[in-house]
């Protein structure tokens, strides 16, 4: 049979490849006509009816639709959000402070996340970090505080002046623009100051102070800071400290000749009696003292 | 180089692709699963994933990158139907002087075909539509299929001996 000749002679016929002699063993054979009409009839169907622009707006449109899951082409995105994220997360983790301060002639109780309480004195700022705080209690100190530490490991007090740790006890922090005091009350504090290279341990009854960055060390008996029954104390201090004290407390200013601040005050003043405060502090000093209409400024004067 | 900077991510270069293969694909899987609905839909996800894909696959490869994953999804779907040709309805020329018996054998005749392909196996039917339908030389065929022309002719020809046989058998 023609159609057995080789394996491939009938997509040559179909094709239109064959050769004369081919061609005319193919017209002469029987199956000649069936090929034929078989061809003829093939071309009868149809193509596949097919609307290709139609597809083509569905491909785009499938293409659009998956850009909001689609991770490949949106990824370098989310690594910038979920980055930025994750930087104000840690800022706001661990950057994010918790600040208590106290104005003029104001006091105030700070109870810290562990049971600690600070009580600040007036014109005082204490902050701290506002999470994970009990990690590294560790707190910033301007002004005056008195602080009763609960039992618990590396409680840390940080002022511009030096720093104290503590281990469950009892202190006042003075930490005042250029004044330094710690007195501690109970159990036992280290005041540091790597700068001046300064370390001390007080004890209960111990207490320090800095003048001129020279470190001072003395005794008290006080059972707690005075200041917390609304009495400030000194004892041999410069009377620009008391001075600045008295502006703490009383929101006040002074005006005077300065040769007139010299000397030493050893003694207290009340926090709520400006007149009364005054009177204790500058007759003894043998200064005059004057205050304006408005009671903010005092004008002081020799005697 | 000059043409691999014809990038795949080029809005106006996959249409071109489109353009160059989608009917050539769509009728190709038609051709296997018989069921257009089912071969647009292969299409579409072909063309999806080379978009996707588009910074991998370059220009030349587009091409063959379509048929693998057309290929391989449909063989990953579980229906696969039989592949039903429609024919025109429209009277054929000669048909005006013939007996009404003859019309009907026309008739039973397509209708014997119509079977006759869809028996086929597949790779010869494959080669047997892109030939007849989408007027494919066997070099384009064998091209667009990745084997030979002398495989493509081999099945052309087995798929014509079938065809006449079992239209005559039936």
């Amino acid at each position: 049979m023609f159609e057995e000749k080789d394996d491939t002679i009938m997509a040559r016929w179909l094709a239109g490849e064959l050769t004369e002699a081919e061609r005319a063993d193919f017209e002469a054979s029987s199956e000649a006509g069936e090929y034929q009409r078989l061809v003829k009839g093939i071309a009868n169907f149809e193509k596949p009816y097919f609307e290709k622009e139609v597809l083509r707006e569905r491909i785009w449109k499938g293409i659009e639709n998956q850009k909001t899951t689609k991770v490949v082409q949106i990824r370098p995105l989310y690594y910038a959000i979920g980055i930025a994220a994750s930087i104000v997360l840690v800022f706001g983790l661990f950057f994010n402070q918790v600040k208590y301060s106290t104005g003029v002639g104001e006091k105030m109780v700070v109870d810290l996340p562990d049971g600690s309480l600070v009580h600040l004195n007036a014109a005082s700022q204490l902050t701290h970090r506002r999470f994970f705080w009990k990690d590294n209690k560790t707190v910033h100190l301007k002004g005056e505080g008195y602080f009763a530490v609960t039992k618990g490991d590396g409680f840390k007090v940080n002022t511009s002046i030096g720093n104290v740790s503590v281990l469950g006890t009892q202190f006042n922090v003075k930490a005042r623009k250029t004044q330094f005091e710690l007195y501690c009350y109970e159990g036992r504090v280290r005041y540091e100051n790597t700068f001046e290279q300064q370390d001390v341990y007080l004890n209960a009854g111990d207490a320090i102070r800095l003048k001129n960055n020279i470190l001072l060390e003395f005794q008290h008996t006080d059972q707690g800071p005075l200041w917390q029954n609304g009495r400030s104390q000194f004892s041999n201090a410069d009377l620009r400290i008391v001075m600045n004290e008295l502006q703490y407390q009383y929101g006040i200013s002074f005006t005077y000749e300065p040769q007139l601040i010299q000397g030493h005050f050893t003694g207290t003043f009340v926090h709520n009696d400006l007149d009364l405060a005054l009177k204790s502090v500058f007759i003894p000093m043998g200064i005059a003292y004057e205050l304006s209409e408005d009671q903010k400024t005092i004008i002081l004067k020799a005697r | 180089m000059h043409q691999s900077e014809k990038s795949v991510c080029d809005k106006r270069i996959f249409n071109e692709l489109f353009d160059l293969n989608a009917t050539s694909l769509r009728n190709y899987l038609y051709y296997q699963c018989g069921d257009s609905q089912q071969a647009e839909d292969l299409v579409q996800e072909a063309f999806i994933k080379l978009w996707n894909n588009c910074k991998k696959v370059v220009f030349q490869k587009a091409r063959g990158f379509l048929f693998a994953v057309a290929k391989n999804a449909f063989y990953n779907q579980v229906e696969h139907q039989k592949v039903v040709l429609k024919y025109a309805k429209r009277p054929q020329k000669t048909s005006d002087n013939e007996s009404p018996e003859f019309k009907l054998e026309e008739k039973e005749f397509m209708e014997r075909l119509q079977k006759a392909i869809a028996d086929l196996p597949e790779g010869q039917r494959e080669v047997f539509l892109l030939n007849r339908m989408d007027q494919m030389t066997y070099r384009e065929i064998a091209e667009f299929l990745g084997v030979s022309q002398k495989a493509v002719e081999k099945r052309m020809h087995k798929a014509l001996i079938k065809l006449r046989k079992t239209v005559k058998n039936i």
